[in-house]
């Protein structure tokens, strides 16, 4: 077969601008596997494992991808973006310090997908509409109830990229 | 020039047929050569004359070489009395009475001239007395002291399938032709060379393609020959000093369009090798290289007078010259040798309507009245061939093939080596287990020689004569070209050999007797290459012929009788089984939305087609094939399988694909609740028009995704159960596996609702449940 089976051995990522090899990875281990124990990136979390949670979120070549059901293999060669390379506790992203002044995390185990997902979202569409920001955040699940709180805080991200713009 | 002198020689043994043929009478036979030699302008005149009889046997053999220069014509003289015997090298063939007389300068005269008289004038007595040229040289070299080189001849031919007439295409702007050379010496180490040149040349320009060279050179004594492959540098360099002159050809239907033509790339060359250093030692690199490359002109020249019935007597072969010469020649009519007849009419019609038990027996029965076995196809030596042995386009060539033809997803097993076998094949029949087809001498086709490969590729016998099963598609393979054939066969020897030995294949009665293989082979396999259809284009031509040929598609998507044979006629690619997949029929419309061309075309190049979903299973491999081959290739695959259906209305497609992808609305699907929120949960965020900011990777829509709309649901099922863990191409993105999260019930309901849902034309699927249990025990 012409398009190679992944198989295991090491496997290069650029992860957050910076480019590491990690010396063994299983060919189906998925990406948040390694990002979470070889990069030691906890911002994207393990939740159902089955990509339908959202709170694995991360960012490859601009897609929202949900890192437990691709494999690390499938990442090679792309741009991957974690919760960490938007801001830092000192300085946070616009979109992280909109969440943060909502207090939209209850647990905030969802909120690493939320914030990636609102960064695609935009990425894609700078002014979305109520109804835009639900569709975007649909299949994000969060338990603990803080929508509200999270509708808000993308409403709010949405006015600080204005902001800067302007 | 003073310095001429004469000694005629006598130098011939006795003749084979001497004895036998003395009482017929002979004609005499003479023909004057050319060839640029010495101080420009300078041609040296080759004179062969013979008495020959008309069965072909050559009693005398006299030759005679001079300067031709400028002002030296009229000096010239036949057999004047000052001339000295030529190289040996002039005298090749074994005759009863030979003489050989040789102008003085004899260092300007380059060996290559002699060959391209001696092998130019056999050539044209074969022609003349309507023998096959390598049976006129084969009848004057004695069958035991030159053993070594008769191997030789034997082995370059059968290699280039000589005495199979290429292709005719009346249609064609182009004549093909083929021409057999050979050279060799018997002094010191016993050296022999041979070759055939296949050309096409244009009938209005008279341009010249060297289509394929098939050439070798053998050492030793006939008991133990061995053939090495002429490098493909030696080759390219030789041909372009024949021609000297760039060439090119468009491309039939067994080449690429992309890719360069197959020619060599004589432009370059020409560029820096002029014909005046053509003879001068440093042309080829060693002795033994000239050997080699020797009779490359005379090969050339009797392929041009087999493709156009001009002779060239003096090289270069330039077009124009044949140009002129063409617009007033007929084509020749060549003479065939064993080509074969015809095949008789068959029965199958008539016995494949019978039951498996009766017809199992009466092939058996046949088979031992009317098919003798197939015999065994001697070994070559191990090892003999190499990458060295091809030329690179030839292996890239091969490589191609091997692409289209998926040698490698049936012949390599999960977690193997490339083509080592052992790739467990399920069928009807039972378990059958793919061969090693590296060139392993002891587990591979290490000792396979063309012959052998080419027998198994287009008529299912391996080369011990067994016969393989027709799991192994050559009811397709049949179809391919020769040149494509050998360019396989060049590729696969080329690569690394592995030892390894597959699992055997053992059948349950009665389809463990092989030899009634043959007997199905009589009823349902047609040997017969691909003719173009000269009323279609180009495009089509070359479509077609990589679909029923080397791609094998109808393997798959045409269905297959109760003995396994696909079904002709209006079965043609409508639609069958890979793998305990649904192989959807590439003919009609059955899909919910048409294919168009490009959607086909999109599908098969990415893996991806918005409008009908994306490859998976069995056709995953097939399409990571194609995105590797030229584009033109997958145009042309999709143009032909377009073609057999009708034609679709763009605007109408987009309509129903704009309708479709929404699905029904929701009243349809009540019922099916639990189905919608499984959905919802674990699909749409990919799957739904409407689905959260996405995932990388392609979002198939369910309403356009061909296996939702497919009478069966296995195909929807596989994907449910097994994700898709390695997708044709690497834009298409991972789809996790659920067999491990929903039980039968639930990927039941989940089908159910997704058909009720995405596919409201269609008739709800039954038994869904036990359908998914299958599919769960397939995977294990």
């Amino acid at each position: 077969m012409s398009h190679p089976r992944p198989v295991d051995g090491p496997v290069t990522l650029r992860v957050n601008g910076h480019t590491r090899t990690v010396a063994f990875v299983a060919s189906d281990a998925p990406l948040l596997t390694v990002l979470r124990n070889d990069f030691e990136l906890n911002g994207p979390k393990f939740g159902c494992g089955l990509g339908q949670c959202g709170a694995c979120t991360v960012i490859v070549d601009g897609h929202a991808t949900r890192a437990c059901v691709v494999p690390a293999v499938a990442a090679t060669g792309r741009d991957i973006v974690t919760l960490e390379g938007l801001g830092t506790p000192e300085h946070p992203h616009f979109i992280q310090r909109a969440f943060i002044e909502e207090q939209a995390a209850q647990c905030g185990y969802c909120l690493n997908g939320m914030i990636m997902s609102t960064k695609v979202l935009l990425e894609r569409n700078p002014v979305p509409g109520d109804d835009e920001i639900r569709d975007a955040l649909r299949y994000n699940l969060c338990r603990c109830g803080t929508h509200i709180e999270i509708m808000n805080a993308v409403r709010r991200a949405a006015r600080y990229l204005q902001q800067d713009e302007q | 020039m003073s310095n001429r002198t004469i000694d005629s020689v006598d130098i011939a043994d006795a003749p084979p047929h001497a004895g036998t043929a003395s009482a017929e009478p002979t004609t005499h036979r003479a023909r004057t050569y050319r060839w640029p030699a010495g101080e420009e302008a300078c041609l040296a005149s080759l004179e062969v004359s013979v008495d020959a009889t008309p069965s072909g046997l050559m009693r005398s053999y006299r030759y005679r070489v001079s300067l031709d220069g400028p002002g030296s014509a009229s000096e010239k003289g036949l057999f004047a009395p000052d001339w000295r015997p030529a190289s040996p090298q002039s005298m090749l063939y074994r005759h009863a009475h030979a003489s050989l007389t040789f102008d003085s300068p004899a260092p300007v005269v380059p060996e290559h001239a002699h060959v391209f008289a001696r092998e130019s004038f056999m050539d044209e007595t074969a022609s003349e007395l309507a023998l096959d040229p390598v049976d006129l040289r084969l009848r004057h070299l004695d069958a035991d002291e030159d053993a070594g080189a008769r191997e030789v001849v034997r082995m370059v031919t059968e290699r280039a399938a000589w005495g199979r007439k290429e292709r005719t295409d009346a249609g064609s702007q182009w004549l093909g032709g083929r021409g057999f050379a050979m050279d060799g010496e018997r002094e010191g180490e016993p050296n022999w060379s041979a070759w055939i040149v296949d050309i096409d040349v244009h009938r209005q320009t008279g341009d010249v393609a060297v289509r394929r060279v098939v050439a070798g050179y053998g050492e030793g004594s006939g008991s133990l020959p061995v053939l090495h492959g002429v490098p493909h540098t030696l080759v390219e360099r030789a041909v372009s000093l024949a021609l000297g002159h760039a060439s090119n050809a468009r491309p039939t239907h067994d080449e690429a369009a992309a890719s360069a033509p197959m020619s060599f790339d004589i432009a370059s060359a020409a560029g820096t090798t002029s014909l005046s250093t053509q003879g001068t030692p440093d042309a080829l690199p060693t002795p033994d290289a000239q050997r080699a490359a020797a009779p490359a002109v005379a090969a050339i020249a009797n392929a041009i007078f087999d493709a156009t019935g001009v002779r060239f007597r003096q090289p270069p072969f330039d077009s124009q010259h044949l140009r002129s010469k063409l617009a007033g020649t007929e084509p020749p009519q060549p003479v065939h040798h064993g080509v074969a007849a015809a095949r008789p009419g068959r029965i199958k019609r008539l016995l494949a309507g019978g039951g498996i038990a009766g017809v199992i027996g009466g092939m058996v029965g046949l088979a031992c009245a009317i098919i003798p076995g197939p015999r065994e196809i001697a070994p070559i030596a191990p090892g003999s061939l190499g990458a060295s042995t091809w030329s690179a386009a030839t292996l890239e060539r091969g490589r191609q093939i091997a692409l289209v033809g998926d040698c490698a997803v049936c012949h390599t097993a999960p977690e193997g080596q490339k083509n080592a076998g052992g790739f467990a094949l399920e069928t009807p029949f039972g378990t059958i287990y793919s061969t090693n087809i590296t060139p392993d001498a002891e587990t591979g086709i290490g000792l396979w020689s063309y012959a052998a490969f080419e027998r198994a590729m287009r008529k299912g016998i391996a080369r011990d004569g067994t016969h393989l099963y027709p799991a192994f598609p050559y009811t397709a393979f049949a179809r391919m070209s020769e040149p494509d054939m050998l360019a396989l066969y060049a590729y696969l020897m080329s690569q690394p050999a592995v030892k390894h030995t597959p699992p055997k294949t053992s059948l349950p009665f009665p389809m463990n007797l092989r030899p009634a293989v043959a007997g199905w082979n009589w009823l349902f396999h047609d040997d017969s290459e691909f003719k173009p259809d000269a009323s279609k284009s180009a495009m089509w031509n070359r479509g077609k012929y990589l679909v029923d040929g080397a791609a094998h598609c109808g393997a798959c998507h045409t269905p297959r009788n109760r003995l396994g044979a696909e079904k002709g006629g209006l079965a043609y690619l409508a639609g069958g089984e890979a793998e305990g997949w649904d192989a959807p029929a590439l003919v009609g419309h059955r899909g919910p939305v048409p294919w168009t061309e490009k959607a086909l075309f999109d599908y098969l190049r990415t893996g991806f087609s918005k409008e009908h979903g994306v490859a998976a299973g069995p056709m995953g491999p097939v399409v990571a094939g194609l995105a590797e081959l030229p584009e033109p290739d997958v145009k042309a695959i999709a143009h032909y399988i377009t073609s057999l259906s009708p034609k679709v209305d763009e605007a109408a497609v987009a309509s129903a694909a704009q309708k479709q992808s929404n699905g029904a609305d929701v009243v349809s699907v009540m019922g099916l609740e639990r189905g919608r929120q499984t959905f919802e949960t674990a699909c749409a965020v990919c799957h739904a028009a409407s689905g959260g900011v996405g995932h990388l990777g392609v979002r198939p829509l369910m309403g356009l995704n061909t296996s939702v709309a497919q009478s069966r649901p296995d195909n929807l099922l596989h994907v449910l159960h097994n994700g898709i863990d390695s997708p044709a191409t690497a834009e298409l993105g991972y789809m996790p596996r659920f067999g491990d999260v929903y039980d039968d019930k639930q990927m039941a309901e989940l089908a159910a609702y997704i058909r009720a849902r995405y596919a409201p034309d269609q008739p709800a699927w039954a038994d869904l449940e036990r359908v998914s249990a299958q599919v769960r025990e397939a995977a294990h």
